[in-house]
C-alpha cells in the first residue's frame, strides 16, 4: 500500500478543504500557518468510496479513530472521522483552540502558541545555567527527570508502532534553568515559589527558559511545561506547543491536602501517588493526619510502642524509611510533608502502655464508654497532661518528625476535639480549659526544644474551644496558627482571623471532602453533608468578604480534608481528584469568577492529564460532554 | 472427633508450638488477639501464655450466622473449625437433570476453586489438611439460566465423615442457579485465617434457603462514562457473592453507544467514543457466560425512544424521515431531560425494522429471552409536538410502545414473560390501551409512584430513586451543589416500601448512573451499598441496620474486598477490629 509523504498529504488535504468548505477556513489559516514551520497537527484523509485504499487505514495498524475534531468559533466541534477531510485529535484540538488548557490558571501574562511540534521525551535535555547551591541544581536535575518519567508514560500510552512517520522528525528541547535566589530546595514559608517561563523555537530545535527565584518555583515551571505537553493519540506521537511564554506565582502561600492514615489504613503507594497529584495541580504541603485513636500507622525509632499498641496489624505499618520515601518523593516535587500526631485529644491505645512500663498512665478515658460523653466519636483517649513522661514523649515524638520531614519552619500541634468531661473525671481541681491551655503551653516548650531551643515560624493549632474567646487572648498570635475546620459562617471562624492569627482554612462546609455518604456509626447521625461539589469547592472564597476586616486577614491558604472513616485505598483517587485540583486552582490564582463554562474546560483537561498520570480521578461529567464540550455547558 | 474439634477451635500459639515446622513467623508477630466473649469478638494484646485467635477466625467462629444474605430457613453452623485448601476439593454430581447442567455446575465449580483458591493466596500452613467432597444434587429445571420461574432454593449441608476425616458437603437444589447459591453459601464457611496461614472451613453446618424476591437486580450505565470489561466481570463477581441475579445492564443512551452489532453497524460507529471504548459481540458473550455460570442473567436495555441521540441519526435527508429527531438540539432544556438531546421519529417506518434486528441480537447475545427491557423513560413529548406540530402526542408513545411489543412477539415467537417499562407517562394507560400485553408489561418504578391506583395490578420492579440510588449525592455535573442526598448503605438496607402489600412486586434493583462515574469510583460507590440491598431482597428481615447487621456487613464487605472488589469501608478499621464498640 503505498503511503503519501506528510507534506504531500497536508498539501492535497489544505487544497481540498479551500475548495470545498469555506466555514472551515478559521481552522485551516491556522493549520496553513502551522504548516509553514513543519508543525502542524492536521491529518489529511482521503475522500474515496474505496475504503480499502484509504490512505488512513494504511497509517492507523491498530483503530481507525472514529471522530476529529475541529476549532470553530474557539470550540472544538466533534465530527464523524469519515464526515471531514481533516483528523485532529481531542486533546490536539482543545490545546490549539482558544482556551489556555493551563491547570491551576496562572496569575501573570501568559501567550501561547497555536501552533504545535512534535517531540520525544528522550530529546528533551537539561542545563542549569544558575543554581545558589548543589543541593538546588540535584534537586533540578531529578525534578527534570521526574518530568521526563511523566512524558514517558504518556508515551506508553501509544499502542505498538503507531507513531506516523510523516509528522517530521521529533525536534530536540533543551530546558534552561536559572535559579537566583534560595540556595534550600525546601518548600518553606518564605519560600518564592514564582518562576518565568519562555519556549521558542531556535532552529531546528526548541528552547525552554525557566527562571525562578528557588527550586520549588523552578519545579512549577517543569510543571507547566509538562502541560503544554500532551499526548496526540493520531499521531502517536508527543506534541508541544510551539512557543509560550507563562508569568506566574501563586495567590497564597499554603496550598494543601489533608490525608488520614488512622482510620484506615492506606499504602505508601497510595500517598506516593496521592503526592504526585498534588505536584500536577501546584499544591505545596501533603499534611499528613497520620495518627488518630483508631490507630497509629508510624512505627517511630524513638517510640516504637505507639504503633506497637497502636497499629492495625503488621500489614498496616510507616516504618521510618517510608516516611524518608514520602518526603524525598514529595520534595522533589514541591511539597512539604507536615505530620500531624494530634494531641492531646484523638489518641488511643498507641497510649495505654504506660503503666506496664511504669510511667504511669500517660492518657486516661482510652476506648471509655459511652464514648458520647468523653469524645466526639469512639474510641476516646486523651492524654494526661499531669504525667510528666507524656512530654519526653512528645519530645521524641517532634524531634522524629523535625528530623524525618526537615520541616522546621512550620508545624502541627493537633489540639483538636478536646473533651473537657474526660479530663473533668480525673483531674476535679482545675478547669480542663486550664489543664489544656497548660497542655499546650508545655507542648511548646518541648516542640522548641526538639527544634533545636528555636520555635518553628508558624504552630499550627486546628480551632477549638481554645482558639475561641476568652481563651483566644491567651495565645500568641506571633507563635500560634490556626487551622480553621469549623463553617464559614460560624463567628469564631472569622473571630480567630480578626484577632490577627495566621490561618489555613480548611471550611468543613467547602473543603471537607468526607462529607455526605451518611452515618458509619449505628447510633448516632454525627456526620457532615451534603457532598462537597467540585464546583462548591472551587467557589469558595471566604476571605473575599464585603467586611472590612477581612482585607487584612492573614490567610495563609487553605487545605482540603480528606477523613477516612468511610474511605479505604480503592476510591481514594476518585474521592480526593478532581476535586482537590479545584481547590488548587482557588489557592493558586483565586480568580474572582466561580466554575463558569472556560474553568468546567480547562479542569476537564487537567483531570484527562491526571488519569494519564496514573491518578483515577472521577470525570466531571459523561465524557460525551468532554468530546462536545460546549453542548453541556 | 472431640479432640479434632477441640484441637482446630484453638488456633494459635500453642499450634506454633506442636507444629514448629509450619513457619508460622511468616504471619510477622500479631499485634492482637481476639477472644470470643459474650457472642463478640474482643481484641487484647497477645499473652505469651496464651492462645492466639485471629479476628477472622474468631468472627466465624464466635457470634455464628454470618452468612450474606442471612439465609431465611433453618441454619445451624458448628463453632469449630478444620484446615482446608482449594486443592482438596471434589466436586461429585449425584443427580443432574441435563447434560447442560452438569457441563454448568462442573465449570461453576472450577470458578469456586478460583475463588478459594484466590483466598488463600499466601496460605502454607497445615500439612493435614482435610479432603472435601462437595457433592451436588439436582433434581429440577434442566434449563440452566436464571429464568424468571427459576427455583433458586438450595440446602446445604457440611459435615466431617467420621470414618477417614473427609469433610462431605452435600448441595441439593431445584436448579443450576439454586446449586451455584449453595457454593457460594459454602466459600462464605471457608476462610483465611492470617495468624494460622491457612484456610479454615467450618467443621459441620447446615443451611436451608430461598430468596424472598426473584428480580434482585443492578443496573450499571456504560454510556455517560464507558467501563472495561473488565470492571464489569468484577461487577458480576460482586453481585454473584451477595446472590444479586440481575445484571440490567444500561449500555447505551443518549451520550454514547458503545454496543457492537453485527445488525446495525452503524449504531456504534456512530456512537462509541472511540472504537476502542465498544463492547464486541465476543465480549459480550464472555460476559454473558461468566453471568451465567454466578447465576446471573445479563438484561441488556437499548433505551428508547427517548435517550437516544447522533447515535441514530444515520438514515436520510430529509428531516421528517430521520430516525432520530431533536439530535443535539440546542437550547436542550425544553427538548430533552439532559443534553444532549435525540428521540426516535416514531413515524419512521425503517425504525421498527431496526428495532427488530436490535431485539432479536440482544435475545441470541444474552439467551435470555422470558425477561425484556424496553427502556421508554423520560420521553420527552414536547420534542414529538415540536415536530410533528401535534399536541397529543402522548399516542405517540402508545402507537410506538404498541409496535415496539408487536416486533418484540414476532422476533420472540412470543412476548417474553415480562417486558420491563421505565415508570412513564403512559403508564396508566397500559390497562387500557396495551390491554392485550398488559400481563406481560412490568414496570420500574423510580419513585414513590407505584401506590397509584391506576397501575395496580402491574408487575413492578423497584428502583426507587431516593433509596437505591447509588450515585445520589455525588453532585450532578450540570448542577453546582451536592444535588439530593447519598443513600447510606444503611439507608438502601431498611428502604421496605412493600411492608404491607408485596402482590405484583417481582423485586428490586440499585440503578449505577455513570455521569461522574469511572473505573475507580465504581467498586466504592457500588459496595457495599449494591450487598445490603441484595440481603433485603433476598432475606427481607423485618429488622433495620443493627449492630449485627452492621457486623456482618463489614465481614462481608472483607470478603468482597478479599475477591478483588475495591468495597468502601463502612466504617474505620478500628470499629472492624472492636465490632461491637462503633
Amino acid at each position: 500500500m503505498k503511503m503519501m509523504s506528510w507534506g504531500d498529504a497536508l498539501w492535497l488535504g489544505l487544497t481540498a478543504r479551500f475548495a470545498r468548505v469555506g466555514r472551515l477556513r478559521r481552522a485551516v489559516l491556522m493549520l496553513a500557518a502551522a504548516a509553514c514551520t513543519a508543525a502542524a497537527v492536521l491529518y489529511w484523509k482521503q475522500q474515496t468510496d474505496d475504503s480499502a485504499n484509504r490512505p488512513l487505514h494504511s497509517m492507523y495498524s491498530g483503530i481507525e479513530p472514529q471522530w476529529s475534531w475541529l476549532c470553530q468559533h474557539d470550540r472544538c466541534e466533534r465530527y464523524q472521522a469519515s464526515d471531514t477531510t481533516t483528523l485532529q485529535s481531542l486533546q490536539t484540538c482543545n490545546m490549539l483552540c482558544a482556551s489556555t488548557q493551563l491547570w491551576p490558571q496562572p496569575t501573570g501574562p501568559v501567550s501561547l502558541a497555536s501552533a504545535a511540534v512534535p517531540v520525544r521525551s528522550d530529546r528533551f535535555s537539561l542545563k542549569v545555567v544558575a543554581s545558589p547551591s548543589r543541593d538546588v541544581t540535584k534537586h533540578l536535575n531529578e525534578a527534570f527527570i521526574v518530568m521526563q518519567n511523566h512524558m514517558r508514560t504518556l508515551e506508553h500510552g501509544v499502542v505498538g508502532e503507531n507513531r506516523r512517520s510523516d509528522i517530521g522528525p521529533p525536534r530536540d528541547v533543551l530546558v534552561k534553568v536559572s535559579v537566583n535566589g534560595s540556595g534550600d530546595p525546601r518548600m518553606r514559608l518564605d519560600t518564592n515559589e514564582s518562576y518565568k517561563l519562555a519556549l521558542r523555537p531556535s532552529g531546528n530545535s526548541l528552547v525552554v527558559d525557566i527562571t525562578a527565584h528557588s527550586f520549588c518555583g523552578a519545579r512549577h515551571g517543569l510543571e507547566t511545561l509538562l502541560q503544554v505537553t500532551w499526548l496526540d493519540p493520531y499521531a502517536g506521537s508527543l506534541l508541544i506547543l510551539e512557543a509560550a511564554t507563562v508569568v506566574d506565582a501563586p495567590r497564597f502561600p499554603y496550598r494543601g491536602l489533608l490525608l488520614d492514615t488512622a482510620r484506615n489504613f492506606f499504602p505508601v503507594s497510595e500517598l506516593l501517588r496521592t503526592i504526585d497529584a498534588m505536584a500536577a495541580n501546584k499544591l505545596n504541603t501533603f499534611h499528613w493526619h497520620v495518627s488518630d485513636s483508631q490507630s497509629f500507622p508510624w512505627k517511630l525509632d524513638s517510640a516504637p510502642q505507639l504503633a506497637q499498641h497502636g497499629a492495625y496489624g503488621p500489614g498496616a505499618v510507616y516504618t521510618s524509611d517510608d516516611v524518608r520515601t514520602i518526603v524525598k518523593y514529595a520534595r522533589i516535587r514541591g511539597i512539604r510533608v507536615l505530620m500531624e500526631i494530634d494531641t492531646p485529644a484523638h489518641v488511643g491505645r498507641a497510649f495505654g502502655w504506660g503503666p506496664e512500663a511504669g510511667l504511669g498512665h500517660l492518657a486516661h478515658c482510652i476506648e471509655a464508654e459511652p464514648w458520647s460523653s468523653y469524645c466526639g466519636e469512639p474510641p476516646c483517649g486523651q492524654l494526661n497532661p499531669r504525667n510528666p513522661h507524656i512530654y519526653d514523649l512528645l519530645e521524641h515524638v517532634y524531634r522524629e518528625i523535625i528530623q524525618l520531614t526537615g520541616v522546621d519552619d512550620i508545624f502541627h500541634l493537633g489540639g483538636d476535639e478536646v473533651s473537657e468531661q474526660c479530663w473533668a473525671k480525673h483531674f476535679n481541681d482545675t478547669d480542663p480549659m486550664d489543664l489544656w491551655m497548660e497542655f499546650t503551653r508545655q507542648a511548646m516548650h518541648v516542640l522548641e526544644r526538639a527544634n533545636g531551643g528555636k520555635a518553628p515560624e508558624l504552630t499550627l493549632l486546628w480551632s477549638s474551644r481554645l482558639t475561641r474567646s476568652p481563651y483566644l487572648e491567651r495565645l500568641d498570635p506571633k507563635r500560634f496558627g490556626v487551622q480553621v475546620w469549623g463553617a464559614s459562617q460560624w463567628p469564631e471562624s472569622r473571630a480567630v482571623l480578626d484577632a490577627g492569627f495566621r490561618s489555613v482554612i480548611s471550611h468543613v462546609d467547602a473543603w471537607y471532602l468526607d462529607c455526605g455518604f451518611g452515618s458509619w456509626r449505628d447510633s448516632s447521625d454525627g456526620h457532615c453533608g451534603p457532598y462537597r461539589s467540585w464546583q462548591q469547592v472551587y467557589e469558595h472564597r471566604p476571605w473575599a468578604t464585603e467586611t472590612p476586616e477581612s482585607a487584612a486577614w492573614p490567610v495563609e491558604g487553605g487545605a482540603a480534608c480528606q477523613w477516612t472513616e468511610q474511605l479505604g485505598p480503592g476510591g481514594l483517587d476518585a474521592r480526593v481528584w478532581p476535586r482537590t485540583a479545584a481547590l488548587a486552582e482557588r489557592l493558586w490564582a483565586d480568580r474572582a469568577e466561580g466554575a463558569t463554562a472556560d474553568v468546567y474546560l480547562r479542569l476537564d483537561t487537567q483531570r484527562a492529564r491526571l488519569v494519564a498520570r496514573g491518578v483515577r480521578a472521577a470525570p466531571l461529567w459523561p465524557r460525551w460532554c468532554s468530546h462536545n464540550p460546549h453542548a453541556c455547558l | 472427633m472431640i479432640l479434632v474439634s477441640r484441637y482446630y477451635l484453638v488456633l494459635g500459639l500453642q499450634i506454633l508450638v506442636t507444629f514448629s515446622n509450619c513457619s508460622f513467623s511468616r504471619s510477622k508477630n500479631p499485634l492482637w488477639t481476639w477472644e470470643c466473649i459474650n457472642e463478640k469478638c474482643v481484641p487484647s494484646r497477645p499473652d505469651p501464655t496464651n492462645k492466639l485467635q485471629s479476628l477472622e477466625t474468631c468472627n466465624m467462629l464466635c457470634a455464628g450466622g454470618q452468612i450474606w444474605p442471612q439465609p431465611r430457613g433453618a441454619i445451624s453452623l458448628s463453632t469449630t473449625a478444620v484446615p482446608v485448601h482449594a486443592d482438596s476439593f471434589r466436586l461429585k454430581i449425584l443427580l443432574t437433570p441435563s447434560r447442560t447442567v452438569q457441563e454448568y455446575l462442573q465449570e461453576s465449580f472450577e470458578l469456586f476453586r478460583e475463588d478459594v483458591k484466590r483466598l488463600e493466596q499466601s496460605a502454607f500452613g497445615f500439612e493435614e489438611r482435610r479432603s472435601v467432597l462437595v457433592r451436588i444434587a439436582i433434581n429440577g429445571s434442566e434449563d440452566p439460566r436464571m429464568r424468571i420461574d427459576t427455583e433458586e432454593n438450595y440446602k446445604l449441608v457440611i459435615r466431617p465423615n467420621s470414618d477417614d476425616g473427609l469433610m462431605l458437603v452435600d448441595i441439593s437444589a431445584s436448579t443450576f442457579c439454586g446449586a451455584r447459591h449453595g457454593l457460594e453459601t459454602l466459600i462464605q464457611l471457608i476462610w483465611f485465617d492470617p495468624y494460622v496461614a491457612s484456610l479454615f472451613m467450618l467443621e459441620a453446618a447446615s443451611v436451608d434457603d430461598s430468596p424472598r424476591f426473584k428480580y434482585r437486580g443492578l443496573l450499571l450505565d456504560t454510556a455517560r462514562n464507558y467501563f472495561p470489561v473488565r470492571d464489569l466481570m468484577r461487577t458480576i463477581d460482586g453481585m454473584a457473592i451477595s446472590k444479586l441475579n440481575t445484571f440490567h445492564w444500561h449500555v447505551t443512551d443518549t451520550q454514547a453507544f458503545p454496543l457492537q452489532l453485527d445488525s446495525v453497524k452503524h449504531l456504534s460507529k456512530r456512537g462509541a467514543y472511540s472504537l476502542r471504548d465498544v463492547y464486541t459481540k465476543d465480549d459480550v458473550r464472555a460476559l454473558v457466560h461468566r453471568a451465567r455460570l454466578r447465576g446471573i442473567r445479563v438484561l441488556i436495555e437499548i433505551d428508547v425512544p427517548s435517550h437516544v441521540g447522533q447515535t441514530w441519526s444515520f438514515s436520510s435527508d430529509s428531516e421528517t424521515d430521520d430516525l432520530s429527531l431533536c439530535t443535539n438540539a440546542q437550547p436542550w432544556s425544553p427538548l430533552c431531560h439532559e443534553p444532549p438531546c435525540g428521540q426516535l421519529n416514531p413515524r419512521n417506518t425503517d425504525l421498527f425494522l431496526l428495532l427488530e434486528q436490535v431485539f432479536t441480537e440482544i435475545i441470541q447475545l444474552t439467551g435470555v429471552d422470558d425477561l425484556f427491557h424496553m427502556g421508554g423513560d423520560d420521553v420527552s413529548l414536547e420534542c414529538w409536538e415540536h415536530y410533528f406540530n401535534d399536541t397529543n402526542s402522548e399516542n405517540y408513545l402508545i402507537e410506538f410502545t404498541r409496535s415496539s411489543l408487536d416486533r418484540l412477539r414476532y422476533v420472540n415467537g412470543r412476548l417474553p414473560n415480562l417486558t420491563l417499562f421505565w415508570f412513564s407517562s403512559i403508564s396508566d394507560r397500559i390497562k387500557t390501551d396495551l390491554k392485550e400485553s398488559a400481563d406481560f408489561i412490568g414496570l420500574q418504578l423510580r419513585e414513590f409512584t407505584w401506590k397509584h391506583k391506576s397501575i395496580n395490578g402491574i408487575r413492578t420492579v423497584i428502583s426507587h430513586e431516593d433509596a437505591w440510588d447509588l450515585n445520589n449525592g455525588m453532585g450532578a455535573w450540570y448542577d453546582t451543589n451536592g444535588g439530593i442526598p447519598y443513600n447510606s448503605w444503611q439507608h438502601v438496607y431498611e428502604h421496605r416500601p412493600w411492608a404491607k402489600d408485596v402482590a405484583n412486586i417481582e423485586g428490586g434493583e440499585a440503578t449505577v448512573w455513570s455521569s461522574t462515574l469511572s473505573d475507580d469510583g465504581l467498586d466504592a460507590t457500588v459496595w457495599p451499598r449494591a450487598a445490603a440491598l441484595a440481603e433485603r431482597l433476598w432475606t427481607d428481615c423485618a429488622e433495620g441496620a443493627t449492630r449485627p447487621v452492621h457486623a456482618r456487613l463489614d465481614l462481608h464487605r472483607s470478603r468482597l474486598v478479599a475477591r478483588g472488589l475495591k468495597a468502601a469501608p463502612i466504617w474505620s478499621m478500628w470499629c472492624t477490629q472492636n465490632p461491637y464498640t462503633c
